[in-house]
This record gives structure tokens, sequence and C-alpha cells, in this order.
């Protein structure tokens, strides 16, 4: 049995429901009065994903309203992939759901260079009102590099596992491709920080993140 | 015995009783192996003689001991067990001792434990039971929901459309809102009775191998050792929270201390355990501040003796100390808190006070007509930066405080208005989250509008440690933490050290510091906190010295177990709310006591006790300040800073 860790940071704006997310994918309860997230929270959940290898998710509750920005760094760093979150009957935090990105990607990026896998919910499709238009979504989500976007609903438990299943096959994917890539740098004996992925650094541009 | 989420520790504890048994066996393997199992008490009220009857019932859900066991705890789902009804007394090769914490005669109430305020007995049963299994199944935690989708990823059949809870609204338009997430996904199900609710995941049996478990922790949170937490701590740093709330944690502790097992000499590398530790709430008298103890509460009587003929404190240093040490009686926080909150200067008649809360009734009226006032463009973008949030935020804002409590509670309005007139008054601060919770108490004491806005304007700008916007302001306070725990904690700060520069941004206190420990302690430990804090006794950064203490008293296993950064803030938040709040006061006195014993000091500390004012001596605080070098800039803050305590001489105030 070998066990992998995987950091997931969920991001977006105050209120779009992120606590609730992370309490529902990980207790699967609901309530509506979860307090508002100060500074950061974070919970585990293990994951059996094959006979022989569980997964170890450490899920990082980050404050929508984050006030001290030098921080955002440190919540960021080493994540291998991210949620970033919306209100469906909130337009404005939408909008602020491309900030988050840039944010992210300006601040962070995969060992290899490649910006973190980062995946787009938009939650409370419960509600009738809906001030966002899917093709909306659909279309944020292909400029600004989101690997996927679902409508869920934390309160009625819609949408809560797959997207979070979706998310390990990419990070197993990448893993995968990095224990691959990290073994041929071994015996190649060098550093293998800085060399890029093969097939993904020609592809993609590469980000002038941090690198953490 | 009570069991409480620690999930659920936010909004007031939900307990759930169970009946704990702990079992060792001394199998053929060379190690002994210890199992601690909880079986809920609603299982056993059904059937409570399967207490007495089948002391072998959770056999099925025991980790056998392997002789090549894998180091590592497996998880799964374990349902609470069917009594199993195996004969007493046969054959042999393990001991096996059960303790049962009873409550004797079991009331139908789940809360009975928790009204009945009687220690409860532990019996102990000592029987031989048959144990030639093999590993059978495994260790489970209602805290780690068990991995239910497990089949390997090939198998997964397509979108199983029965998982939605709420077909009617969601059902058919499953693709019309991309819930087919997404087209280059997997698809998956899962069955329906894969998934537990929260209920029976809470009430499923909670059974470790206490040899496998990374820590077993003890806290007591009274001096007579009898109430507490025991804390275990998987090797995946999962942590389990058992609360004792009414006693019995003593005993419980006698029964571990009898076990060879933890008996053993700790320096021992074959231990299975890594560690085990009983963390009493004592502190020695040379760790404490030498006038603790001297000050009793501030109550009704002392507070007017304090007070001379027109209402003027003359002595404020002398209030200020005794609120320090003492505290305040709750009755009396309506009454001093404007004066801790600067709201009323100390030094104000009676008369002079009633024409402060008249001008600034007025004034805050007027904040208010100004909010009202606004153009529809305004208002709009008032509610969309500023108002969407609070809205939220106050609804969610101590609702189990009897001041804020049900439905519709006109309070909550107050709340909000409060907090939308501060921001229209104060733009460059507007709103940032967290405030509702500092202004919550002030409110709930002061229960006047106005009057508890002004004490609010009093906390955010007056007192140093309150939430900022500013990266400054908050990198500052890091600062001069970081100072003092390599002062004062220096194995805990060489440790961070040795983690690098990420754990040295001290992610697990941020939250005490933007709150005030609010989040941290129960209310009634958090208030005390806040009082010493505004007491602003011999310096202005109590607050730090709090956290302090706090890392002084729980913060031994993080450098026993080498945890790293982001464990260090699981176990830190582990901890939220189970803290001794008068013992890290405490502390927290005789760290300021020793800090201010230092005879010299670091520049990077210089300005921590300089804004308080001398108290009753002439002259202030004037320890020698060396420069420690290392200056971002190569200048160093305190000489290039002319208000340096050496500079300062305040007068001496009353006699």
């Amino acid at each position: 049995m070998t066990e992998l860790l995987f950091k997931i940071i969920i991001i977006g704006d105050p209120t779009v429901g992120k606590t609730s997310f992370i309490q529902r994918y990980v207790n699967d309860s609901f309530r509506r009065d979860y307090k508002m997230t100060i500074g950061v929270d974070f919970a585990l959940k293990v994951v059996k994903w094959t006979e022989n290898q569980m997964i170890k998710l450490q899920l990082w509750d980050i404050a929508g309203q984050e006030r001290f920005t030098s921080m955002t760094r440190v919540y960021y760093k080493d994540a291998h992939a991210c949620v970033i979150m919306f209100d469906l009957t909130q337009r404005s935090t939408f909008q602020n759901a491309v900030n988050w990105k840039k944010d992210l990607d300006s601040k962070c990026s995969l060992t290899d260079g490649t910006p973190v896998p980062c995946l787009l919910l938009a939650n409370k499709c419960d509600l009738s009102h809906r001030e966002v238009e899917q093709s909306e979504i659909e279309k944020i989500c292909r400029e600004h590099d989101f690997i996927g976007w679902t409508e869920i609903s934390v309160k009625e438990g819609i949408m809560i596992e797959e997207p979070m299943r979706f998310l390990m096959e990419e990070m197993m994917i990448k893993h995968t491709e990095m224990e691959g890539f990290s073994e041929s740098m071994r015996q190649a004996a060098s550093n293998p920080e800085a060399i890029h992925l093969k097939q993904q650094s020609t592809v993609l541009a590469t980000q002038s993140g941090c690198g953490c | 015995m009570c069991f409480t989420p620690t999930s659920t520790t936010d909004h007031g504890l939900e307990h759930h009783p169970w009946l704990p048994e702990y079992k060792i066996s001394n199998g053929q393997v060379e190690r002994t192996n210890t199992y601690f199992n909880l079986d809920p008490n609603s299982s056993l009220k059904k059937n409570p003689r399967s207490i007495e009857n089948s002391p072998n019932k959770t056999d099925d859900t025991i980790l056998k001991p392997s002789p090549h066991a894998d180091n590592r705890p497996e998880f799964s789902k374990v349902t609470t067990p069917p009594p199993v009804s195996s004969p007493r007394g046969s054959s042999v090769n393990s001991d096996v001792y059960e303790y049962y914490l009873d409550r004797g005669p079991k009331k139908s109430d789940e809360d009975a434990i928790e009204t009945s305020g009687t220690t409860p007995d532990i019996s102990v049963t000592r029987y031989r039971t048959m144990s030639e299994s093999t590993p059978s199944t495994t260790t489970s935690g209602p805290d780690s929901k068990p991995p239910s989708l497990s089949s390997s990823p090939e198998n997964y059949p397509s979108l199983d459309p029965n998982f939605i809870e709420s077909p009617s609204s969601c059902d058919s338009s499953l693709y019309s809102h991309n819930l087919s997430f997404p087209n280059n996904s997997v698809t998956y199900s899962w069955s329906k009775g894969l998934r537990k609710n929260g209920k029976d995941q809470v009430c499923g049996v909670f059974s470790v191998d206490l040899g496998q478990m990374r820590s077993l922790r003890l806290f007591y949170s009274d001096p007579e050792c009898t109430k507490g937490q025991v804390v275990i701590a998987s090797r995946e740093s999962q942590y389990k929270i058992l609360h004792f709330h009414t006693g019995g944690l003593d005993k419980l502790a006698e029964i571990f201390k009898d076990w060879n097992l933890f008996a053993q000499d700790q320096s021992k590398e074959s231990r299975p355990y890594k560690q085990f530790l009983i963390v009493r709430p004592q502190l020695t008298d040379d760790q404490c501040h030498p006038e603790e103890g001297v000050y009793s509460m501030v109550d009704d009587e002392m507070w007017k003796r304090h007070m001379i003929v027109d209402g003027q404190i003359e002595e404020d240093y002398q209030l200020r100390k005794h609120i320090f040490f003492g505290g305040l009686e709750p009755g009396l926080r309506h009454e001093a808190w404007p004066f801790l909150l600067h709201y009323y200067p100390y030094d104000s008649t009676f008369d002079e006070r009633e024409h402060i809360r008249n001008d600034r009734y007025i004034e805050y009226q007027n904040i208010r007509k100004q909010r009202e006032s606004m153009n529809d463009e305004e208002q709009e973008q008032f509610w969309r930066r500023i108002q969407s949030t609070v809205e939220k935020d106050v609804i969610r804002t101590d609702r189990s405080h009897s001041y804020f409590k049900g439905e519709d509670n006109p309070n909550i309005e107050v709340l909000q208005n409060i907090l939308l007139n501060y921001a229209v008054a104060n733009p460059q601060l507007g709103y940032t989250q967290g405030m509702s919770d500092l202004l919550a108490p002030v409110l709930a004491e002061i229960q006047n509008e106005a009057d508890a806005y002004w004490c609010f304007v009093g906390l955010m700008q007056r007192t140093l440690f309150v939430s900022s916007p500013k990266d400054n302001d908050m990198d500052k306070q890091l600062n001069y933490l970081k100072e003092l725990l390599r002062m004062m904690q220096s194995d805990f700060y060489y440790h961070l050290n040795r983690l690098g520069e990420d754990a040295m941004e001290l992610l697990f206190c941020h939250r005490w510091i933007l709150l005030c420990f609010k989040r941290e302690f129960p209310e009634v430990d958090a208030l005390r906190i806040w009082e010493a804090c505004w007491s602003h006794y011999q310096t202005d950064y109590f607050h730090l010295f709090i956290c302090v203490a706090i890392v002084s008293i729980y913060g031994d296993d993080v450098i026993d177990q080498g945890l790293p950064s982001d464990e260090i803030l699981l176990h830190f938040s582990s901890l939220a709310m189970h803290m001794n709040g008068d013992l890290v006061l405490r502390k927290a006195r005789g760290l300021l006591h020793d800090f201010r014993q230092i005879p010299k000091i670091p520049c990077t500390l210089h300005g921590l006790c300089s804004l308080c004012g001398p108290g009753m001596w002439d002259s202030g605080h004037v320890p020698i300040v060396e420069c420690a070098g290392n200056h971002v800039d190569g200048i160093c803050p305190y000489h290039s800073n002319p208000t340096s305590p050496t500079h300062v001489l305040h007068s001496m105030p009353g006699q």
C-alpha cells in the first residue's frame, strides 16, 4: 500500500461556499452557519484510490477576504491543485474568479513550471435566481485555462465527489509524469528542478511563477 | 464519556456518549498491541445487557496483531458491530483487559452523561479470549470519512443519477447544468448504500490499535485533573478528541499508567507508540508572575472604590493592573469596557461622560444618515463591496450567544448597522471579515447601538492587536512574536527555524492574532484574555505573550514529534476551544514578568513595552537595547526611532 499526499487549495470570494464545500466533501454534512474563515483552515481526507494506492488530501480552506496579501503566497505554496469557487447567484463572485486564477498563477506553479491544475466550481445551482450564464462560464473556463468546470450545490450535495475525483485523476497523471521525469533525471544524475518536463514545457507557455 | 467531533466545535458542542473499551493483548508477536475501541452508547442502550454479556462483541472490529504488521494503520469503514456472542474463557493465547467507563444506570437521554455531575466509575474486566485469528478488519474513525469510492477507476459504471438528493430540481437538468462533469473525465458513481449520513458516521465504532498511533495525549482542563480530553493522533495526523466533560479522565490516566505499555521506559526504542503524554494544567510558582493570586476579580464594590466622588478614576493604572490580574466581574463589563476601549477617558467625571455620550450619539446618527442618503449608484457600489458580505457574516456570528439567538433576532440587525456605519465612517478600512466576531461580544455587553459603536471604534483604533487590512501591521506583530519565541521558547523557535521560511510565517497563530483568540477559547476565557490585553499593563502587546504561552504549554508535542509546518497548523487548530484559558493567562503573565526582567533586549523588541506608560513609576521600563543586526534596509529601527523607551519619561499619575 503506497500513500500519496496532495495539497488542494480552495479559493474564491467570501460566502461562495468554500468551507461548506470542504465540510460536505469531508464529512458529508451541511450547515448554514459556518463561521467565516479567518486566515486558513484545513481538512484532511483519505481516499482509497486503488487496491494498493491511498491518497491523502489536504484541503486548504483559504479565507475569501484575505487581508494581508503577502500571506496568500504562503497559503498557495506547494499546492498540487486548486479549486476556484463562485456563487451563481452573485455575478461579482464570478467576475472575480478570473482574478483569483490570475493571482494563483502569478504566485505559484508546479515544480515543472506548469500552472497548478485549477477547477472552476459554480456553487448554489439549487437556487432559482442566477446571474451567470453557462456560456459565460464555458468561455472563461477556456480563456483562462481551467481544466474543467461544473455547477454544484453544496447544500443539496450535488456534484461534490465528481469534481474532486476528477482533480485527483489530474493530479495522479501529473504525479506519474513527474515520477517518470524524476526517474529519468536520476539516471541522468542531474538536478530535476532545473529542467522542464519535455511535453509540457513546449506546449504551455512557461510560467513566471515563484516556482513554489 | 462523550465524544465531540472536531468539526462541530465551532458551533457549540454536540455530545455523543460512548462506551469506551480498551484492550491490550500480548500476542505471540514481538510487540504488545493495545486496542482502543469506542462503541456508541446508543447501540448499547438498545441492548444494555450486551455490556455484561459479550465482552468479545467487538472482536470482529479489532485489528489483530499481525506478525509483520504494516506500520501504517488502515482506515476503512466499520459499521456498528452486532453483538457477537463468543464464549468467555475459552482458549487462550493472549490476555485481554477490558475497561468500561460506566455511568451506572443508563438513562434513555443521550445527554445523561452531560447532566450528571458524578464521576464515572470505571470497571475493569479481565478475561481471556481466543485470539488465534489473523488480521481481520481495520480501524476507523468518524473523523476520517472512509473511502467509500474505493473500487478501481476502470470499474466505474456510467454516471448514476440516483445519488442526486433532490431530483425534482436537478435531475432533469443534469446535463444542462454541466453536471456531467467534465467531458474528458472518467465517469463513476457510488451506490447510495455506501454513503453514510453524518449521524451514522458519528455513531460508528471508533477503534484503533494504539500501538499504531502516533500519539496519545491527555489534556486536563481543570486543576483537579479529572476533566479534559484524550487526543489520539494517527500517523496520518488525523486526530480524535474524546472529551471528559464531567470527570473521569483521572481514572483513565491511572489505568493507562498501570499498563506496562505506557509505563515502559520512554527512551526505549521498541515501544510501539511514539508518544504517550499527559499534560497537566500546572504551572510551577516560579513560572507565574510573583503577583499572581494577589488580586481578586474586580467586583462592584472594588469598581466604586476606584472612583472618587464625581466619578473620576484617579489611578487608572491601579485599576488596570487589578483587571489585568484578577479580571472583571461579568456584570461590570458594560460599565468598565467603555473605559478600557477609550470611549470614556479615565479622568472624566459623571457629567463629562454624559456629555460625551450625548455628543457621540448625535455623531453616530449623522453617520447613519450619511449612509442612508447615498445615491443609487453609491448604494449599489456599497452593497457590492461591503454590505453583501456583512449581511452574510452577521447571520453567522455568535448565534449561539443568548443575545443573538433565534430567528429574526433584532440584535443581528443592530450588529449589521454598526458594521455598515463603521464602514461608511472609515472608508479606508471598510469592512474586513472578523470585525463581526470582535463586535458581537462588545454589543452583547454594552447593549446599546451608539455606545457599542463607539466602543468598537476604540477597539479598532486604539488596541494594537485588532484586525488590520494592511500587511505591515500583521508583519510587525509576527516579527515581534518571532523574536519573543526566539527569546522565550527557543526550542520551539529553532524547530520552526529548521523547517524553513514557511514555518516561520507562523500560519498557526494568524487567527489567534486576527480574532484575539476568540475562536481558540470558549467565550468566558476569551473575554478574560481580551480584558487582560485591554488593560495595557506593562505592555501593549500582551496578546503576543498569550501566543507564547500557548506555544509554551501546548507546543512540546510539536517539537517532540518533529511536526512539519502544515501539521503544526493542524495540531493547534485541533486544540481550538480545548485549551485551558486560565492556565494560558497565568503563564502569559509569568512570561511578561520574565520579559521585564531581561536586562538586555534586542532592538527588534524595543517597542514592545513603550506605549503603555511607566505605571506608578516616574520613569519608564528601560532595558538596555542591543542592535540585533540583519535589518532589511540596514537601519536599526531602534536607533532610527526617536520615541524609543529610553527617551520616555512620564509624569506620575495621581499622588
